[in-house]
Protein backbone atom coordinates (compact mmCIF):
# COMPACT_ATOMS: atom_id res chain seq x y z
CA UNK A 1 0.00 0.00 0.00
CA UNK A 2 2.81 2.69 1.29
CA UNK A 3 4.56 1.54 -1.69
CA UNK A 4 1.69 2.46 -3.82
CA UNK A 5 1.32 5.83 -2.78
CA UNK A 6 4.82 6.56 -3.39
CA UNK A 7 4.20 6.10 -7.06
CA UNK A 8 1.13 7.76 -7.64
CA UNK A 9 0.70 10.84 -6.31
CA UNK A 10 -2.81 11.75 -4.37
CA UNK A 11 -5.20 14.27 -6.19
CA UNK A 12 -4.48 16.59 -3.67
CA UNK A 13 -0.69 16.54 -4.30
CA UNK A 14 -0.86 16.30 -8.65
CA UNK A 15 -3.31 19.40 -8.30
CA UNK A 16 -0.47 21.20 -6.27
CA UNK A 17 2.07 20.21 -8.45
CA UNK A 18 0.45 20.87 -11.66
CA UNK A 19 -0.75 24.57 -10.89
CA UNK A 20 3.04 25.42 -9.86
CA UNK A 21 4.56 23.66 -12.64
CA UNK A 22 2.65 24.44 -15.52
CA UNK A 23 0.04 27.45 -14.73
CA UNK A 24 3.17 29.83 -14.91
CA UNK A 25 3.28 29.00 -18.65
CA UNK A 26 -0.07 30.37 -19.12
CA UNK A 27 0.78 33.49 -20.46
CA UNK A 28 3.48 32.51 -23.25
CA UNK A 29 1.07 29.68 -24.38
CA UNK A 30 -1.91 31.75 -24.60
CA UNK A 31 -0.13 34.27 -27.03
CA UNK A 32 1.02 31.50 -28.63
CA UNK A 33 -2.01 30.29 -29.46
CA UNK A 34 -3.44 33.83 -30.52
CA UNK A 35 -0.63 33.78 -33.09
CA UNK A 36 -1.24 30.48 -34.74
CA UNK A 37 -5.11 30.92 -34.77
CA UNK A 38 -5.20 34.96 -34.61
CA UNK A 39 -9.07 34.55 -33.15
CA UNK A 40 -9.24 35.31 -29.17
CA UNK A 41 -11.73 32.47 -28.78
CA UNK A 42 -9.75 29.58 -30.61
CA UNK A 43 -6.96 30.99 -28.24
CA UNK A 44 -8.62 30.32 -25.48
CA UNK A 45 -10.21 26.79 -26.55
CA UNK A 46 -6.72 25.77 -28.03
CA UNK A 47 -4.97 26.52 -24.53
CA UNK A 48 -7.90 25.07 -22.40
CA UNK A 49 -7.63 21.82 -24.38
CA UNK A 50 -3.76 21.76 -24.01
CA UNK A 51 -4.18 22.11 -20.16
CA UNK A 52 -6.63 19.18 -19.97
CA UNK A 53 -4.22 17.42 -22.04
CA UNK A 54 -1.49 18.27 -19.61
CA UNK A 55 -3.21 17.33 -16.65
CA UNK A 56 -4.05 13.67 -18.53
CA UNK A 57 -0.20 13.14 -19.29
CA UNK A 58 0.92 14.68 -15.91
CA UNK A 59 2.48 11.90 -14.61
CA UNK A 60 4.37 11.47 -17.80
CA UNK A 61 5.95 15.59 -17.14
CA UNK A 62 9.06 14.75 -15.63
CA UNK A 63 9.40 17.67 -12.23
CA UNK A 64 12.23 20.06 -13.12
CA UNK A 65 12.05 19.40 -16.73
CA UNK A 66 11.36 21.95 -18.95
CA UNK A 67 7.26 22.80 -18.54
CA UNK A 68 7.02 25.52 -21.10
CA UNK A 69 8.93 23.75 -23.93
CA UNK A 70 6.48 20.20 -23.11
CA UNK A 71 3.44 22.51 -22.87
CA UNK A 72 4.17 24.17 -26.66
CA UNK A 73 4.43 20.89 -27.99
CA UNK A 74 1.21 19.61 -26.72
CA UNK A 75 -0.48 23.27 -28.13
CA UNK A 76 1.52 22.78 -31.64
CA UNK A 77 -0.34 19.33 -32.19
CA UNK A 78 -3.70 19.98 -31.07
CA UNK A 79 -3.19 22.60 -32.86
CA UNK A 80 -2.56 20.72 -36.19
CA UNK A 81 -4.51 17.33 -34.85
CA UNK A 82 -7.37 18.68 -34.39
CA UNK A 83 -7.51 22.31 -34.20
CA UNK A 84 -6.68 22.76 -37.58
CA UNK A 85 -8.73 20.80 -39.42
CA UNK A 86 -12.52 21.41 -37.45
CA UNK A 87 -11.59 25.28 -37.82
CA UNK A 88 -13.76 27.02 -40.87
CA UNK A 89 -10.63 29.30 -41.61
CA UNK A 90 -9.53 28.57 -44.86
CA UNK A 91 -6.95 26.60 -45.09
CA UNK A 92 -3.63 28.92 -44.70
CA UNK A 93 -0.85 28.39 -47.51
CA UNK A 94 0.63 24.89 -47.65
CA UNK A 95 4.13 25.44 -45.84
CA UNK A 96 5.04 22.60 -48.48
CA UNK A 97 3.99 24.71 -51.45
CA UNK A 98 6.31 27.96 -49.57
CA UNK A 99 8.97 25.89 -49.16
CA UNK A 100 9.40 24.70 -52.20
CA UNK A 101 9.07 27.75 -53.76
CA UNK A 102 12.08 28.87 -51.37
CA UNK A 103 13.99 26.08 -52.83
CA UNK A 104 16.77 24.99 -51.95
CA UNK A 105 18.20 22.59 -48.44
CA UNK A 106 21.26 24.24 -47.63
CA UNK A 107 21.04 27.85 -45.13
CA UNK A 108 23.17 29.70 -47.22
CA UNK A 109 20.67 30.94 -49.64
CA UNK A 110 20.59 33.38 -52.71
CA UNK A 111 19.39 36.66 -51.87
CA UNK A 112 20.90 36.23 -48.68
CA UNK A 113 22.15 40.39 -48.44
CA UNK A 114 18.88 41.12 -50.59
CA UNK A 115 16.82 40.88 -48.38
CA UNK A 116 19.14 41.71 -45.44
CA UNK A 117 19.41 45.07 -46.84
CA UNK A 118 15.68 45.79 -46.60
CA UNK A 119 15.93 46.55 -42.98
CA UNK A 120 18.09 49.28 -43.50
CA UNK A 121 15.09 51.41 -45.08
CA UNK A 122 13.72 53.84 -43.10
CA UNK A 123 9.99 53.09 -44.07
CA UNK A 124 10.23 49.77 -42.27
CA UNK A 125 11.58 50.78 -39.04
CA UNK A 126 8.97 53.55 -39.47
CA UNK A 127 6.18 50.94 -39.03
CA UNK A 128 4.80 50.71 -35.85
CA UNK A 129 3.19 47.36 -33.43
CA UNK A 130 0.00 46.63 -35.25
CA UNK A 131 1.63 46.66 -38.97
CA UNK A 132 4.37 44.86 -37.66
CA UNK A 133 1.95 42.16 -35.92
CA UNK A 134 0.29 42.14 -39.25
CA UNK A 135 3.13 41.14 -41.58
CA UNK A 136 4.36 38.36 -38.82
CA UNK A 137 0.59 37.44 -39.13
CA UNK A 138 -0.05 37.54 -43.13
CA UNK A 139 3.09 34.67 -42.81
CA UNK A 140 1.83 30.88 -43.42
CA UNK A 141 1.33 29.49 -40.17
CA UNK A 142 4.96 27.57 -40.14
CA UNK A 143 6.89 30.46 -40.82
CA UNK A 144 5.10 32.15 -38.10
CA UNK A 145 5.40 29.46 -35.61
CA UNK A 146 9.62 29.47 -35.68
CA UNK A 147 9.89 32.83 -35.73
CA UNK A 148 7.32 32.84 -32.60
CA UNK A 149 9.16 30.23 -30.94
CA UNK A 150 13.10 31.75 -31.22
CA UNK A 151 12.40 35.71 -31.49
CA UNK A 152 9.24 35.84 -29.49
CA UNK A 153 9.85 32.76 -26.89
CA UNK A 154 13.45 33.04 -26.80
CA UNK A 155 13.52 28.71 -27.44
CA UNK A 156 16.78 27.38 -28.76
CA UNK A 157 17.18 25.79 -32.05
CA UNK A 158 17.12 21.77 -29.67
CA UNK A 159 13.74 22.79 -27.60
CA UNK A 160 12.16 24.24 -31.33
CA UNK A 161 13.41 20.82 -32.58
CA UNK A 162 11.51 18.93 -30.10
CA UNK A 163 8.35 21.32 -29.84
CA UNK A 164 8.11 20.66 -33.37
CA UNK A 165 9.45 16.98 -34.20
CA UNK A 166 11.80 18.06 -36.65
CA UNK A 167 15.90 17.67 -36.46
CA UNK A 168 17.70 21.12 -35.84
CA UNK A 169 18.99 21.32 -39.45
CA UNK A 170 15.38 22.02 -40.67
CA UNK A 171 14.77 24.53 -37.96
CA UNK A 172 17.54 26.50 -39.05
CA UNK A 173 16.48 26.63 -42.81
CA UNK A 174 12.66 27.00 -41.84
CA UNK A 175 13.93 29.97 -39.27
CA UNK A 176 15.97 31.48 -42.47
CA UNK A 177 13.45 31.68 -44.75
CA UNK A 178 10.69 32.38 -42.51
CA UNK A 179 13.07 35.43 -41.44
CA UNK A 180 13.91 36.56 -45.75
CA UNK A 181 9.89 36.25 -46.18
CA UNK A 182 9.19 38.16 -43.33
CA UNK A 183 11.35 40.87 -44.08
CA UNK A 184 9.90 41.02 -47.74
CA UNK A 185 6.43 41.21 -46.14
CA UNK A 186 7.63 44.36 -43.87
CA UNK A 187 9.01 45.92 -46.91
CA UNK A 188 5.89 45.64 -48.92
CA UNK A 189 3.33 46.51 -46.03
CA UNK A 190 6.16 50.10 -45.51
CA UNK A 191 5.62 50.74 -49.11
CA UNK A 192 1.58 49.88 -48.56
CA UNK A 193 1.15 52.18 -46.00
CA UNK A 194 2.43 54.91 -47.35
CA UNK A 195 5.58 55.79 -46.17
CA UNK A 196 7.91 56.42 -49.27
CA UNK A 197 10.90 53.93 -48.70
CA UNK A 198 13.12 56.46 -51.26
CA UNK A 199 12.16 59.40 -49.32
CA UNK A 200 15.36 59.24 -46.48
CA UNK A 201 18.09 60.11 -48.30
CA UNK A 202 20.17 56.90 -47.90
CA UNK A 203 18.58 56.16 -51.21
CA UNK A 204 20.32 56.50 -54.19
CA UNK A 205 19.98 53.39 -56.52
CA UNK A 206 18.20 53.69 -59.90
CA UNK A 207 15.23 52.63 -59.86
CA UNK B 1 27.43 58.59 -53.18
CA UNK B 2 28.63 56.44 -56.04
CA UNK B 3 30.42 54.41 -53.28
CA UNK B 4 26.78 53.75 -51.73
CA UNK B 5 25.54 52.05 -54.76
CA UNK B 6 28.73 50.20 -55.38
CA UNK B 7 28.68 48.65 -51.91
CA UNK B 8 25.25 47.65 -51.91
CA UNK B 9 26.35 45.42 -55.52
CA UNK B 10 28.79 44.26 -53.58
CA UNK B 11 26.27 42.74 -50.90
CA UNK B 12 24.89 40.80 -53.17
CA UNK B 13 28.01 39.49 -55.59
CA UNK B 14 30.74 39.70 -52.43
CA UNK B 15 32.26 35.83 -53.78
CA UNK B 16 34.50 36.04 -50.38
CA UNK B 17 34.86 33.11 -49.00
CA UNK B 18 35.44 34.22 -45.51
CA UNK B 19 31.79 36.68 -46.17
CA UNK B 20 30.15 33.32 -47.17
CA UNK B 21 31.04 31.74 -43.99
CA UNK B 22 30.13 34.26 -41.62
CA UNK B 23 26.59 34.71 -43.13
CA UNK B 24 26.22 31.27 -42.71
CA UNK B 25 26.36 31.48 -39.30
CA UNK B 26 24.75 34.84 -38.97
CA UNK B 27 21.69 33.79 -37.09
CA UNK B 28 23.17 31.07 -35.16
CA UNK B 29 25.43 33.78 -33.24
CA UNK B 30 22.32 36.08 -33.16
CA UNK B 31 20.23 33.19 -31.71
CA UNK B 32 23.37 32.57 -29.62
CA UNK B 33 23.44 28.81 -30.70
CA UNK B 34 27.16 29.41 -32.44
CA UNK B 35 30.03 27.81 -30.66
CA UNK B 36 33.16 29.93 -28.89
CA UNK B 37 35.29 29.29 -32.14
CA UNK B 38 32.41 30.51 -34.58
CA UNK B 39 31.73 33.67 -32.02
CA UNK B 40 35.42 34.75 -32.49
CA UNK B 41 36.14 33.69 -36.16
CA UNK B 42 32.82 35.89 -36.79
CA UNK B 43 33.91 39.03 -34.43
CA UNK B 44 36.69 39.04 -35.91
CA UNK B 45 36.01 39.10 -39.57
CA UNK B 46 33.30 41.48 -38.65
CA UNK B 47 36.25 43.97 -37.52
CA UNK B 48 37.74 43.48 -41.15
CA UNK B 49 34.79 43.89 -43.52
CA UNK B 50 32.09 46.29 -43.41
CA UNK B 51 29.35 44.54 -45.35
CA UNK B 52 29.18 41.64 -43.21
CA UNK B 53 29.10 44.19 -39.90
CA UNK B 54 26.38 45.86 -41.48
CA UNK B 55 24.60 42.63 -42.42
CA UNK B 56 24.72 41.53 -39.11
CA UNK B 57 23.75 44.45 -37.49
CA UNK B 58 20.64 44.73 -39.78
CA UNK B 59 19.81 40.91 -38.72
CA UNK B 60 20.02 41.46 -34.95
CA UNK B 61 17.97 44.41 -35.46
CA UNK B 62 14.93 42.49 -37.18
CA UNK B 63 15.18 40.62 -33.99
CA UNK B 64 14.91 43.25 -31.64
CA UNK B 65 12.52 45.24 -33.64
CA UNK B 66 10.03 42.25 -33.31
CA UNK B 67 10.21 41.68 -29.85
CA UNK B 68 9.58 45.48 -29.37
CA UNK B 69 6.76 45.54 -31.85
CA UNK B 70 4.14 42.38 -31.41
CA UNK B 71 2.63 43.14 -28.37
CA UNK B 72 1.46 40.58 -25.70
CA UNK B 73 -1.79 39.63 -25.18
CA UNK B 74 -3.20 39.33 -21.37
CA UNK B 75 -4.69 35.98 -20.44
CA UNK B 76 -8.34 36.35 -19.88
CA UNK B 77 -8.73 35.92 -16.37
CA UNK B 78 -11.74 33.71 -16.85
CA UNK B 79 -9.33 31.39 -18.77
CA UNK B 80 -7.36 30.80 -15.46
CA UNK B 81 -10.35 30.47 -13.30
CA UNK B 82 -11.69 27.62 -16.11
CA UNK B 83 -8.61 25.28 -16.57
CA UNK B 84 -8.30 25.54 -12.83
CA UNK B 85 -12.06 24.29 -12.18
CA UNK B 86 -12.27 21.53 -14.68
CA UNK B 87 -8.75 20.29 -13.33
CA UNK B 88 -10.24 19.98 -9.46
CA UNK B 89 -13.13 18.34 -10.93
CA UNK B 90 -11.13 15.62 -12.96
CA UNK B 91 -10.93 12.46 -11.03
ZN1 LIG C 1 32.52 39.83 -44.96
Amino acid sequence: MSEEKANKLSKEEKDRRFEAELMPVIGPLYNFAFRLTLDEDDANDLVQETYLKAYRFFDYFEQGTNAKAWLFRILKNSFINDFRKKSKQPAKVDYNEVESYYNTDDVEGEGEMAATSDMRSQAVQELIGDEVAGALNSLPVDFRTVIILCDLEGFTYEEMAKILDIPIGTVRSRLHRARNFLKEKLEKYAKTMGYDADNNGNHDEDE
Amino acid sequence: METTTTELKGDVTAANADCDKVISILEMIIDEEASSEEQSYFYQHLEECKNCFEAHSHQKMLKSFLKMNVKRKDVPASLISTIKSIVHETA
